[in-house]
């Protein structure tokens, strides 16, 4: 693929998911798409910590309900235009990547990823505890009346988040193609040979967690309008988390495309469960597939394409 | 009054201490010691439970009896567990952090084995004493919590002894501080990992049967404990039996006192501010292995 041509690509899938919810009407499509994308998105942001640097982020369900409820917050209770609410959900977010990372960064993998569900747990009580964001009886959202030409909100959520999922893959590609994303593989390989061959590890760590929380913390800043009703142990669900690295790490770690078709692949086989039989297995499903992937299958589905491609080659 | 209500809280606090620290055990030994982030402990504790409850309702046992009964079929379950694990991580050269994936999906797995299995409502089992308490002048302690105090130190001072005085307990310790060195001595780091998870996940038995006793159980209640077995550990120095109890007592003395200031919303950040200052401050527990 030469490089020159991406922006052009970029453009083009841009235009489609904004012109795709004007001509083309069918409410279900785009209330199961959403989910669908904000798990590609969610996906792309944990790849950019986990993938590239190997520290495992078990609160992805804190970055994205601390975005959701700072943007609720700030248009619902302070009513100021939720133009301004969306970035400031994914600042807050990256925010609380800066706090995080500076604790626990310094530890090795395993403890970063027990302090992220320690910070879950932190940020749900803070949630649960206080009135101004409804406590545990949760937050009834004031929902904007749909801008033309959209003739419906869910419309466009699906046509904003589709342009919030394609700037993260951008994102995502950009990192990988850059000295970050070495560096970031360098130290996820060996992280005292990096950093005796100068790559600045905790710098870059702390580079790629405060950017996944932010992107993390921006679909959560959706949230709101989509769900209409928000409470802390569904938006802070442990389920969330699970179901964005476990799709990350089906698609393959560690390359743009792999959280992609994972979470694409994972995320539609869920939605259709949930339709037709029920949701109580969806969590189940997606274990028993990790399971079966982590033991045969450690690259991922991508490992497994990039496999047969060479095969083929040879 | 506002006195011997702290002091009330305080000495339950000191009793739920013993209970914690039976339940964060087994993870003393697969993380501090064998380096295994076991984070489905607290979802095996509660498969412990489970079976504790059925153990007692055929056989009318008490649950803590039923929790012992199952002590050993949970050891040759934790032995399994860990053949799989080598099998599909360990030997392959994946770090500590793959593992952890592995716990996840066994995690999540259990819960909703456990909640189709036996229903997403609470369930709980009679006991003689379990409103009953213990009156030590202006104190009043529930009994539940008095004989799960007893046989969480009790498991504490086995589990000292065993890891103190015993072959396979030293090798065990040893395995944490250079694998390679103890197989030098002849001692094969995967035999002495398979004893430590059959022990770890013993515990889990036990705590199971602790957790029945205390009160009534449903499935994804495991949750609530992940942040605070791992604050325990931590606080505890990763690995040290006796820092265990001592992390517990702390976690559950601050968890009431928290409670009467604040109130009991309050109760589950404290585990998670406690294990988010440990990491950041003194990584290395307060007492060093």
């Amino acid at each position: 693929m030469k490089r020159s041509r991406a922006p052009l690509y970029l453009v083009i899938l841009l235009s489609v998911g904004v012109a795709l919810p004007i001509f083309f009407k069918q409410p279900y499509f785009y209330y199961a798409s959403y989910i669908v994308l904000e798990y590609i998105a969610l996906s792309v942001a944990w790849n950019l910590l986990g993938g590239y640097g190997g520290y495992l982020n078990f609160g992805t369900s804190a970055f994205f309900g601390v975005g959701a409820y700072a943007s609720a917050y700030i248009f619902n209770s302070l009513r100021l235009p939720v133009i301004l609410a969306i970035p400031a959900g994914g600042a807050m977010a990256a925010l609380l990547g800066v706090l995080i990372g500076y604790s626990t960064l310094r530890l090795r993998g395993v403890y970063f990823a027990i302090a992220t569900l320690a910070a879950t747990t932190l940020v749900q009580s803070i949630v649960l505890n206080t009135p101004a964001l409804g406590s545990a009886v949760g937050l009834y959202i004031r929902l904007p009346p749909p801008p033309p030409p959209y003739g419906n909100l869910i419309e466009l959520l699906f046509a904003t988040l589709f342009g919030v999922t394609v700037v993260s893959i951008a994102l995502s590609y950009w990192v990988e193609n850059s000295w970050i994303g070495s560096g970031l593989m360098a130290l996820r390989d060996d992280e005292e040979a990096a950093e005796t061959m100068g790559v600045p590890t905790f710098r870059l760590k702390m580079f790629a967690n405060v950017l996944s929380g932010f992107l993390m913390g921006l679909v959560g800043a959706f949230y709101p309008l989509y769900i209409a009703y928000m409470e802390p142990y569904s938006t802070f669900d442990l389920g969330i988390s699970f179901n964005v690295f476990v799709m990350t790490l089906i698609g393959g770690t560690g390359t743009w495309q792999g959280p992609v078709i994972g979470g694409l692949i994972l995320g539609t086989i869920q939605q259709a469960a949930s339709v037709t039989i029920t949701s109580q297995y969806n969590l189940a499903v997606v274990a028993a597939a990790m399971l079966l992937f982590a033991v045969l299958a450690p690259g991922g589905l991508k490992g497994i394409f990039s496999k047969f491609i060479t095969s083929r080659a040879e | 009054m506002a006195f011997d209500l702290l002091l009330e809280s305080i000495a339950t606090g000191l009793l739920v201490g013993g209970f914690y620290a039976a339940l964060s055990l087994g993870l003393t030994i697969s993380f501090g010691l064998t380096d295994i982030a076991n984070v489905a402990h607290p979802a095996f504790i509660f498969l412990g439970a489970y079976l504790a409850l059925a153990l007692s309702q055929a056989f009318h046992l008490d649950p803590i009896v039923s929790g012992v009964v199952l002590v050993l079929p949970f050891y040759f379950l934790g032995n399994a567990l860990y053949l799989f694990y080598n099998k599909a991580f360990e030997r392959r050269g994946e770090s500590s952090l793959a593992g952890l994936v592995l716990f996840f999906g066994l995690l999540i797995l259990l819960e909703v084995g456990m909640a189709s299995e036996f229903g997403v409502g609470l369930k709980a089992i009679y006991s003689p004493y379990g409103s009953v308490a213990l009156n030590i002048g202006p104190l009043s302690l529930p009994l539940r919590f008095v004989y799960s105090f007893v046989a969480g130190v009790a498991a504490v001072v086995l589990l000292q002894l065993f890891l103190t005085k015993t072959f396979q307990g030293r090798a065990i310790r040893a395995v944490a501080q250079d694998a390679q060195a103890l197989s030098l001595m002849g001692a094969k780091p995967a035999t002495v990992k398979l004893i430590a998870t059959g022990v770890s996940m013993a515990t889990a038995a036990l705590a199971g049967g602790l957790i029945l006793a205390v009160g009534p159980i449903s499935p994804y209640q495991d949750r609530l404990l992940i942040g605070r077995v791992f604050a325990v550990v931590v606080l505890g120095g990763s690995g040290s039996v006796l820092g265990t109890l001592l992390g517990g007592i702390l976690l559950g003395v601050s968890e009431n006192i928290t409670t009467i200031y604040l109130g009991a919303g309050w109760s589950l950040a404290v585990s998670a501010v406690i294990l988010l200052a440990v990491l950041a401050l003194r990584p290395s527990g307060i007492l060093r292995r």
